[in-house]
């Protein structure tokens, strides 16, 4: 049985790549103790996780990922539907949020510790402001540019506004809103760099910080390896859910 | 045809000259790493004020949010010289990183400011309240020390994790009842806060040092170069005590302050370039602290400082500023 080309490449993806750090970092081009070759860091992860405060880390930011994401999502979602279906709701809102939308997290550390204090409330908050605006402009767009075929034939069959919404525009923007939520997932860990900046006692983000106090950069990309791997596996989860939801568009 | 090579050699020999004269006189660049801030004010003097030049250097300066980021910067060939605190050079050390402290350029004392509604009056009242620091820096010592002073331990208080620049947000809504940290984050707290903080007096409990730092390796290459540097900051130092007004209005200028704002705070700077005991133990302190906090990599021992400082191209300069015994 022979694999196929694109498996091979698969398969050597990642041992290439680590390979290729090996090289780069055992030439000491540059100062190994700003970057470390993998086997260092592979040896500082195992430390983390072992020894050190990676499980209670990973947990902390797993639980305000899930939390902001989800929060972000649903609002995301239902505020797309109402701009992407109504021209009032979009000209009042769309303005606002395409002001809004390009700002950084980690900028509005600052004003959520103004409103929200050093409480978890806050740190929610900063991943929801990164979910919220790619969620509701995937939906807002999704919802927009519906097939007109499909509009016309449902309204020609006396759908009603809602039937309208519930039955053609949402399934034909599913697609797109999923596209989103997708991209939003990186999103969420992203943000939490911001979100674990201020007053927090523990995650991945706030013990990177900590070990770049430190110089301990072996140990602060093993951190990043982590996020690196919660992040790959909830996208992997959330393809193959996607794929059983959207079942008709793959 | 003689005559004709004769004007040859003439012309020849004229280049030479012109281009030798040209590298006599051409200056050694020399790239800084500096944090962007009034504890950087001697080297920020001496490039406004054009002293890098008297002493034929070109000063190509970069500016960081933290002397970690300049040093990391040295460290990693991106700039020849840093300005940076001790918290990055312990933890550069323990790393077993070839650096060469040059000299101290400045000192000042951290502080800390409470709520009033608090009812934190001295240090020993700040058990049981929240206290913001950053971890990892000089703060943290600072934090500790002054525990340690008013017969506390961190588990007396909860300590809080915060960018300096963050904390004026948390005291005012009450997040935490005190933090403790470096100018000019306890005058902007005051100023934010008005009548509701009130600073603790703990001078003379920890002191941040700021420092010139190169690596080994391009001081052994560089050595006239360093010195001349050197010669150029103490310039600076010269320049900035005998004008205090022109030297705040181009220190603000340079670091985006208020010229009020940093008056106010001017007097808690000591700047001085200087090797003397207090930079030998404050390193010592702070590698203390890595080492029984973890903050320090495995198996690090505590390093024999003398070993960092390098103290001929001061010798050079003003061998009476080199205050530490031995060197």
């Amino acid at each position: 049985m022979r694999i196929p080309a694109e498996q091979w490449a698969r398969l050597l993806s990642i041992p290439v790549f680590l390979a290729i750090w090996q090289l780069v970092a055992g030439l000491e081009l540059v100062n190994p103790l700003l970057f470390p070759p993998p086997t260092v860091v592979v040896k500082a992860f195992f430390d983390y996780m072992l020894h050190g405060d990676g499980v209670t880390d990973a947990g902390w930011s797993i639980a305000r990922v899930v939390i902001g994401y989800s929060a972000g999502a649903v609002v995301g979602v239902v505020i797309g539907v109402l701009t992407g279906g109504s021209a009032i709701l979009s000209g009042l809102l769309t303005p606002v949020f395409q002001l809004l939308r390009p700002i950084p997290p980690i900028a509005f550390v600052p004003i959520v510790i103004v409103w929200f204090g050093l409480t978890e409330l806050g740190k929610w908050f900063l991943v929801f402001w990164g979910v919220f605006f790619t969620v509701w402009l995937a939906t807002h767009m999704g919802v927009q540019r519906v097939t007109e075929t499909l509009v016309r034939a449902a309204q020609s069959l006396g759908a009603t506004r809602w039937q309208l919404l519930w039955t053609v525009q949402l399934p034909d923007a599913l697609p797109v809103i999923f596209v989103g939520l997708r991209t939003s997932l990186s999103i969420a860990f992203y943000t939490l760099v911001a979100a674990e900046l201020a007053g927090a006692y523990a995650g991945i983000a706030y013990r990177l910080e900590v070990t770049q106090q430190n110089m301990q950069i072996g140990h602060m990309m093993a951190g990043l390896l982590m996020l690196g791997f919660i992040s790959t596996v909830s996208d992997r989860l959330f393809q193959s859910a996607s794929r059983r939801l959207l079942h008709w568009s793959t | 045809m003689q005559h004709h090579i004769g004007r040859f050699v003439l012309a020849g020999t004229a280049i030479l000259l012109a281009l030798s004269s040209g590298f006599a006189n051409a200056a050694d660049k020399i790239r800084l790493a500096q944090n962007l801030a009034p504890i950087s004010g001697l080297a920020i003097i001496a490039k406004q004020k054009n002293l890098f030049e008297k002493y034929g250097l070109d000063v190509a300066v970069s500016n960081f949010t933290s002397g970690r980021q300049a040093l990391e910067t040295v460290l990693g060939g991106g700039a020849d010289i840093a300005t940076t605190a001790e918290a990055p050079i312990t933890a550069a050390a323990l790393a077993r990183q070839k650096i060469a402290l040059l000299a101290r350029m400045e000192y000042s004392d951290d502080k800390t400011l409470v709520s009033k509604s608090s009812g934190i009056n001295s240090a020993a009242d700040l058990k049981g309240k929240r206290i913001g620091y950053t971890v990892g820096t000089g703060g943290e010592i600072y934090t500790l020390t002054l525990l340690k002073k008013a017969g506390l331990t961190k588990n007396d208080v909860t300590l809080v994790n915060l960018r300096p620049q963050d904390m004026v947000a948390a005291l005012s809504t009450n997040s935490i009842d005190a933090y403790n940290t470096w100018e000019p984050h306890i005058s902007n707290g005051k100023k934010a806060l008005g009548d509701k903080v009130k600073e603790l007096d703990t001078k003379g409990v920890y002191a941040e040092t700021f420092n010139l730092v190169v690596t080994e390796e391009y001081l052994s290459k560089n050595e006239k170069t360093v010195t001349a540097f050197l010669r150029a900051i103490l310039d600076a130092e010269r320049f900035l005590k005998a004008n205090r007004d022109e030297s705040i209005t181009i220190i603000a200028a340079a670091t985006g302050m208020k010229k009020e704002e940093l008056a106010d705070i001017w007097n808690d700077y000591i700047f001085e370039l200087v090797l003397d005991e207090r930079v030998l133990s404050t390193l010592k302190n702070h590698a203390e602290w890595r080492l029984e906090s973890g903050n320090a990599p495995a198996g690090a021992t505590l390093p024999d400082f003398h070993k960092f400082i390098f103290a001929a191209p001061l010798k050079q300069v003003a061998p009476e500023r080199v205050k530490i015994p031995g060197l």
